[in-house]
Formats: structure tokens, sequence, C-alpha cells
């Protein structure tokens, strides 16, 4: 399952000025709090997308302004491929809360991560007095995340470097967007490996960690703590467990903000085993993009 | 009178050499604040800077933080040499190029390290485990650097001036990064003040709401636990607010904490 989720949002104050409606001292003293959301699933038949429009403002009528008869009207875009368009929910009063959701879906073609249509988005608010005053799209995001590198580094540590760019071709346009991720280990929190793994305690689950968008690596050690702990503890038995992973980002450009999946969830698999001259094994894996990265520690002590 | 100018030529050389070694690439780290009150987060600031014809590279490990080795002198005389910081999983990259004519910053916040808990006089020793290099050379950073810190008693309005100059620095949001170096710092304001403006950033959308969710924890007073209470309603942060939540309860020993989260934790806020 693969999904991104954006959003938008609109909460900073917004003194309206209606040019037509000045010459009667029409000065709308108004905020608005709108909100774009727009999420990408797909269940390996097809690829489901969501643009949702909502929110509300307060008003305060002044002489000449009422607001009486003014309306707002929330109007989404969603274009999956070509599949889609302009969407327009019901228009309602300044201050009435609004929500409109525009869907579409096409069929998923299991081609690679990165064959997913392309996608294109766009929420605003229709003012049947001053027009469009909340429209907004995604700004600047990172793209094309792979993996640059890999390598067993020994003791348990699966170590990869990451890579991505800006959809603008430039870098430093993501000075707004930080890279994160979600480790979900399988129980509570905290959340303790159990025999015959080394007893390692995670805390909190879920681990999380961050960089800046403007660097254009990371890197991503799966390993067995910092410093790490190899005690694993006999006598051993085949045993296994997974993490799960996701890798996010978030952009907050002026008062928007944008959020996006860039992989996962992934499992992150440990697992003990036997070899076939009956000594013990330990492996750290991740499947990424169909190739296996892993490290083992073979045999283990 | 030849062969002293001859002398003084070659000093002058020497010394003229020796500048110019000096200026290719220059490492600082310099405390943001030497006199703070109690509970302020200590923030080092870390520059190098590179005159060098070529680039400069330093490996500064794990998260950009591994390769700060710091001693320090506590108020009471003990000195204490600090474990590297080594985090797992996703980090920034170790690696830093620094173009000719470019300058690398990073603020590193020490509390991460050592939690300054006493009042007093703090000497703090700060070096790098790998120093500065070009083409192979070392050309900076192998000096460590004696630094000074005075920890004044607690000082509510100090604290609070200091959190609101921070929240103010995520909100303005310069960039993802400074914002995340703001909310780290903030997240260390181990005090009851620092409740409100963690919860300002949390709800600010600025893409930082973690750090104000572990801030919130190490406060874990019944203000930040119900603020927590409102990251558990949202979608981003619930499983950080619940970890967090479940981390305050195994670790409290006020019975109404407890209570509460547990209450909490059975019906979030709505």
């Amino acid at each position: 399952m693969r999904y991104a989720i954006g959003c938008i949002l609109f909460p900073a104050l917004l003194a309206l000025v209606v040019p037509g409606a000045r010459a009667q001292g029409c000065v709308l003293d108004m905020h608005p709090y709108y909100s774009g959301y727009a999420t990408e699933t797909t269940d390996f038949s097809n690829v489901y997308t969501t643009v949702l429009s909502d929110g509300y403002s307060t008003f305060t009528p002044s002489a000449g302004c009422t607001g009486s008869g003014v309306t707002h009207q929330p109007r989404a875009y969603n274009v999956l491929g070509s599949t889609g368009g302009w969407g327009y929910g019901t228009a309602s009063c300044i201050t009435c809360y609004l929500s409109y959701q525009n869907n579409q879906q096409v069929a998923y073609n299991e081609t690679g991560d990165d064959d997913y249509p392309p996608w294109v988005w766009q929420t605003e608010i229709f003012c049947s007095l001053a027009g469009d005053f909340s429209n907004n799209a995604p700004g600047p995001h990172p793209v094309n995340f792979t993996v640059k590198s890999w390598v067993d580094v020994g003791e348990g540590d699966l170590h990869i470097v990451w890579t991505w760019a800006s959809s603008t071709g430039t870098q430093s346009d993501l000075s707004g967007c930080t890279i994160n991720e979600t480790v979900t280990y399988p129980g509570n929190s905290p959340y303790v490996w159990q025999a015959p793994f080394p007893s390692i305690t995670i805390n909190p689950n879920p681990t999380t960690g961050s960089v800046p968008g403007t660097d254009t690596t990371l890197v991503d050690d799966h390993d067995l703590g910092s410093p790490p702990n190899t005690n694993f503890q006999k006598p051993y038995s085949t045993a296994s467990f997974n993490a799960v992973q996701t890798i996010t980002y978030s952009c907050t450009h002026g008062t928007s903000t944008t959020k996006g999946t860039l992989f996962g969830p992934a499992n992150v698999k440990r697992s003990i085993n036997q070899n076939p001259n009956l000594s013990w094994a330990f492996t750290v894996l991740e499947i990424i993009q169909d190739g296996n990265y892993l490290a083992t520690i073979n045999p283990l002590p | 009178m030849r062969t002293v100018s001859r002398a003084l030529l070659m000093v002058l050389g020497v010394a003229a050499t020796a500048v110019i070694s000096v200026a290719q690439a220059k490492v600082e780290m310099s405390l943001q604040r030497p006199r703070i009150t109690l509970h302020e987060p200590v923030e080092l600031t870390f520059d190098v800077t590179n005159n060098d014809q070529n680039s400069v590279q330093i490996d500064l490990g794990r998260d950009r933080k591994e390769n700060f080795k710091i001693t320090l002198t506590t108020p009471t005389g003990e000195k204490i040499h600090l474990p590297q910081l080594r985090k797992s999983g996703m980090t920034r990259s170790p690696d830093v190029t620094i173009a000719t004519g470019e300058n690398y910053h990073q603020t590193l916040v020490l509390n991460e390290w050592y939690d300054f808990k006493q009042v007093g006089f703090y000497q703090i020793e700060v070096e790098l485990a790998k120093p500065a290099l070009s083409n192979g050379a070392v050309v900076a950073g192998q000096e460590p650097f004696d630094l000074t810190l005075n920890v004044d008693p607690r000082d509510e309005t100090a604290l609070a001036n200091r959190c609101e100059s921070l929240a103010a620095d995520i909100i303005a949001f310069p960039s993802y990064e400074v914002a995340a170096e703001r909310a780290l710092a903030l997240s260390y304001v181990n005090d009851p003040v620092a409740v409100p403006y963690l919860k300002r950033v949390l709800l600010a959308n600025k893409s930082v709401e973690v750090f104000a969710i572990n801030g919130l924890r190490r406060v874990a007073t019944p203000d930040a636990v119900q603020v927590l209470g409102l990251a558990l309603t949202m979608d981003y942060t619930s499983a950080f607010a619940r970890a967090a939540l479940s981390g305050i309860e195994n670790e409290t020993a006020d019975p109404q904490v407890k209570e509460q989260i547990r209450r909490m934790m059975g019906n979030p806020i709505t």
C-alpha cells in the first residue's frame, strides 16, 4: 500500500478590501480558516486520489458591508493522469462551514514504484464578492527519492543512503521542506526486542527522524542500537519481527503546507535462522523497489 | 645587515605562510549565550569557513553530531567526558563539503548531551573527532575549543522571553533547518513555563510537531499532558503523542498525572 497525503492550510488573517465595493465603504474584516487536503492511495488494482477543500471564515460586518447575500464556494481540482478536473461544492454564507471533495481513480499499472500516473491538484474558495482568494497549489517538493547506495557495515547494521531532488530542479527551493521517517515496531511504547534477539529497548515507539529537504542525501541505519548491542540471547531459535518504515515529506511555503509519502510503508524484517551447518545467523532485510537490501551476522557467536 | 634582513624576510615569510595556512579554512565554535538562567537551552554555534582554493570536507558523524567530543567540568568540579551522540535510523549525511569561499553553519543544542541542571559555572571543551580536510590534508579543526557557561538561578521571565523568541523564530519559518534547530532548543526548556510555547509550535503547522511532543514529554506536568492530549487527536502526531504519554505514565510518580493519562488514552479529547 502506498499513499500520499497533502494539505494546504490558510489560517492567516485576511482583510479583504473589495475594489468594487470600496466606494461604498465596504471593507471586509474576514478571517479565513480554509484547508486543502489531498491523498493518494492504491490497493494495487487502482490508484485513488481525493482532494478536499473545506473550512470557514469569521466575519465582522462594517458600515455598508453586511455580508448579506455574499457566498463562498469550495472548489477542488483533481487530475490523475488524464482523468478528472475541477469540481465545485455548494455555495454558502461567509461564515458557513464548507466541505467539498473531488475523488478520482485510474487503473494501477504495476511496472514499478515510480509508475504512478501524474497527479495535479489544487483547492480554492470562490467568493461571490471578491472572487478566488484561497487559490493554492502544492509548492516545491522532493521528487525522485531513490537509493543512492547501501552497504552491510557489520554488526548487523544495514546502512542505506537515499537521495532526492527538487520538483523545481533547484535544491535550495526545498528550504521549507523536511524529509521524515517513522518506524513503528509491533507493540507498545517502549518496545523491547525479545529473545533470542538482543534486549534492545525502542523508546519511544514509533521512532522518528528528520532531515532538511535542502540536503541532497540522507543516511538510514537499520542497526542494533547505538552503540550496537550484539548480545544475542541463547539458546538460539528461529524468530523474526517486522518494523514498518514510512518516509514522508512536509513542505511549508508561506502559509501553505504540503505533505506526501516518498517511500513505504515497508517492512524492515529482522530474523534469526539456522544455517545448514546448524550454526545461526541474524539478518535485517528491507525490500526496496523489488530489491533485497540486507545485513547479516553469520554465524552468530 | 643583509643577513639580518634575510632572516627577517624568512621570519616574515614563515609568518605570512602561517597566516595564509590558518586562513585557508577556519573552524569556530562558541556558545550563543554564555550566560543563561536555569532550564534555558545551551546552544553551540559551529562554523566552518573555507578560504582555500579547494573544497573542504568534514565528517561530522551520524546526524552531524556524533563527531563532536565534549568534556565538561560541572560547578562542583566534576569532570565528565560525555559519550558521543550516535543516533540510529534516519539521520543527516555526515559528510559536509564546503566550496571555496563558502561557510557552513550549524547550531548544536548541548542539552542533547548533558542536562545542565545545576546553577553555577561550567567549563566546556569541545573538539572534533575528525578534523576538516582538503585534498586529504588536515586544514582546520584539530584544536579543542574551551568555552565557559554561567547558569544563573531559575528566572521565569527570562525563560518566558527565551521561549517566546524561539517560538517566534519557528513560526516565522525562514527555513525548515532553522525552525528545526529552534524547535529542538525549545524542546529542551525543561520547565512548565515552556508548555504554552510548545503548544503554539505544535499547532503552528511548521513540520516540527515531533520536537514539541518531545519537549512536552520532558516537562510532563498536567498542563503538558493536556497538550499531548490535543496531539493525540491530530492525524500526523497521534502515534507520537501516544508514545509520549505512555512514557510519562511509566515514569511519573504523580498519581493524578497517571490517572489523567489513563483517561486520555481511553477517551481522547475531541
